[in-house]
């Protein structure tokens, strides 16, 4: 049976063959299903845990004096498809000695670092450049 | 329609298949949010940073410093860590405890974690005077009176403590090798017991003038060895990470590799082929790292050396240093011993070090080990609104 024949006899009843429909609308289904998957598990709050704890890792590893340059062109692509400022994706907070990476508007995970350093962090272009001082 | 029975009796969308849907829909779901909501576990990290930042401090070059066995000592300022993430149930906990080792014991090898045998001042007079009679490894130490030998002995223990060269075995045995203990040795560019280069001298507090520098180096036994300990450990420092011997006389020793104490002994001697005043080759300076390692075994045999299983034979220096939560110290020793490792339980790391220290009381250069116990319970926290 030709394509044809198939699409005119189905034509016929009225109807696409409803098996198709059936399977199309199953691969839509768990395309999308698919799709959240992968976008929750490569959101934001994964990223903002991640990032926080390596940067305090890496203050209490870090000497006085030191600079280091992190590569945050990720968070920074996460947090504007969440509309957030560049700026205020990371908050070093020397009293508390706490890191706090937010990359959407809904809250953001904070880590602790027991170094007593006065750090202070800007950033450059994608980069943030963070300067462990005295 | 699709919902109506086709021709064949079955239905294609049936209410089953809305529930398989949102069955696989829930189960993702809930997939997704175990996964987001999962701590990325840094604990040991932490753990392991904060030991190695409070070892960093406490210690210089493998010495105690000063400052730390006085009891006034505070660990949070020196060490800069902030006091305040270490009060009440804090989650961090720290614990150093400075042990002075059994006189019978000389060191502690963290790789095979256990004690290490003598080699204080006492084995190095035992195996000194058992030289004067016997060849070790084809060399005797020709000091010719008691008290000459314990000298060299004490002079031997000094530089190597100082030098942070771990077996004061190793440096006599060198000497060996290079004087036989016989002070005015001279070989027409090196002097003395370490047989020191001339070309030291200006360095290392020796004068220019080769004339008078030769005369220290070989009036002044402490500071040959001194200095013999100082290039030993340069050349550790330098050469501990491996270099081929391709610059040997010959062809098989251009193959060998060396590397730790073995190509700091290298570097001593040279990494090249020397040669004699009519021009040969002196061959057997490429056998010379070989003989002063036998000699060097043999002479652990002398001192009666070996490996010990008493590691608790200590004793402290000073009282222990502690900060954070005092109820981890527990905890630690009950996850160590039942192994159990449960998100309750603290993450604990241990860290020991043979480190030396300087005895006002006896004012000597000790042998000690610190012992660091760390332990981190420092998740962080996922917070819904922030200002």
């Amino acid at each position: 049976m030709s394509f044809k024949e198939f699409y005119r006899r189905k034509k016929s009843e009225g109807l696409v063959h409803p098996t198709v429909i059936f399977v199309l609308l199953n691969l839509i289904v768990f395309s999308i299903l698919g799709g959240f998957a992968a976008h929750a598990s490569s959101g934001a709050a994964v990223y903002e845990q991640a990032y926080s704890k390596q940067i305090a890792l890496m203050i209490d590893n870090a000497q006085p004096g030191m600079q280091i340059i992190f590569n945050f062109e990720k968070p920074i692509a996460i947090a504007e498809e969440n509309n957030l400022k560049k700026e205020r994706i990371i908050e070093i907070d020397n009293e508390k000695k706490e890191v706090v990476v937010r990359m959407s508007g809904k809250g953001g995970y904070i880590s602790r670092f027991f170094s007593d350093y006065d750090v202070k962090y800007y950033f450059s272009k994608n980069n943030l450049v963070i300067f462990i001082g005295q | 329609m699709l919902f109506d029975e086709k021709k064949g009796g079955e239905k294609v969308f049936s209410i089953w298949w809305f529930f398989i849907i949102g069955l696989v829909a829930v189960v993702i779901a809930i997939g997704v949010y175990v996964y987001a909501s999962a701590e990325a576990d840094a604990r040991a990290v932490e753990a392991d940073i904060l030991g190695d930042k409070i070892k960093e401090c406490i210690l210089d070059s493998g010495f105690l410093k000063k400052d730390v066995l006085n009891e006034g000592f505070d660990v949070f300022e020196e060490c800069g860590i902030n006091k305040g993430l270490f009060e009440g149930e804090s989650d961090f906990y720290f614990r150093i405890s400075f042990l002075q080792e059994n006189p019978s014991l000389t060191g502690y090898s963290s790789k095979d974690n256990k004690w290490l045998e003598i080699t204080g001042i006492a084995s190095l007079k035992k195996v000194i005077n058992y030289a004067r009679e016997n060849s070790i490894r084809e060399r005797k130490c020709s000091c010719n009176s008691d008290e000459k030998c314990n000298s060299y002995a004490e002079y031997i223990f000094k530089a190597a403590a100082e030098n942070g060269i771990p077996d004061p075995l190793l440096l006599l045995s060198i000497m060996m090798q290079e004087s036989g203990c016989i002070e005015t040795a001279f070989s027409g560019s090196s002097t003395g017991l370490m047989q020191i280069n001339l070309i030291h001298c200006g360095n290392f507090g020796l004068p220019t003038d080769r004339e008078k520098c030769m005369q220290e180096l070989i009036e002044n036994p402490e500071k040959n060895i001194a200095i013999g300990a100082k290039i030993l450990k340069k050349s550790y420092d330098k050469y501990k990470n491996g270099r081929k011997f391709s610059g040997a006389c010959t062809d098989e020793y251009k193959e060998r590799f060396y590397s730790g104490w073995d190509a700091a002994v290298r570097g001593y001697n040279g990494w090249g082929c020397g040669e004699d005043s009519n021009g040969n080759k002196i061959v057997k300076q490429d056998f010379y790292v070989e003989e002063v390692m036998e000699r060097h075994q043999k002479m652990k045999e002398v001192a009666g050396g070996g490996i010990s299983e008493s590691p608790e034979a200590v004793s402290k220096i000073r009282g222990d240093v502690k900060g954070g939560n005092l109820l981890f110290e527990k905890e630690c020793m009950i996850a160590e011993s039942d192994s159990i490792r449960t998100d309750s339980f603290p993450k604990c790391t241990m860290k020991r070090e043979p480190v030396l220290y300087y005895d006002s009381g006896s004012k000597e250069v000790k042998r000690a080990i610190i012992e660091i116990l760390i332990a981190s319970n420092n998740y962080g926290k996922r917070v819904s609104v922030l200002k």
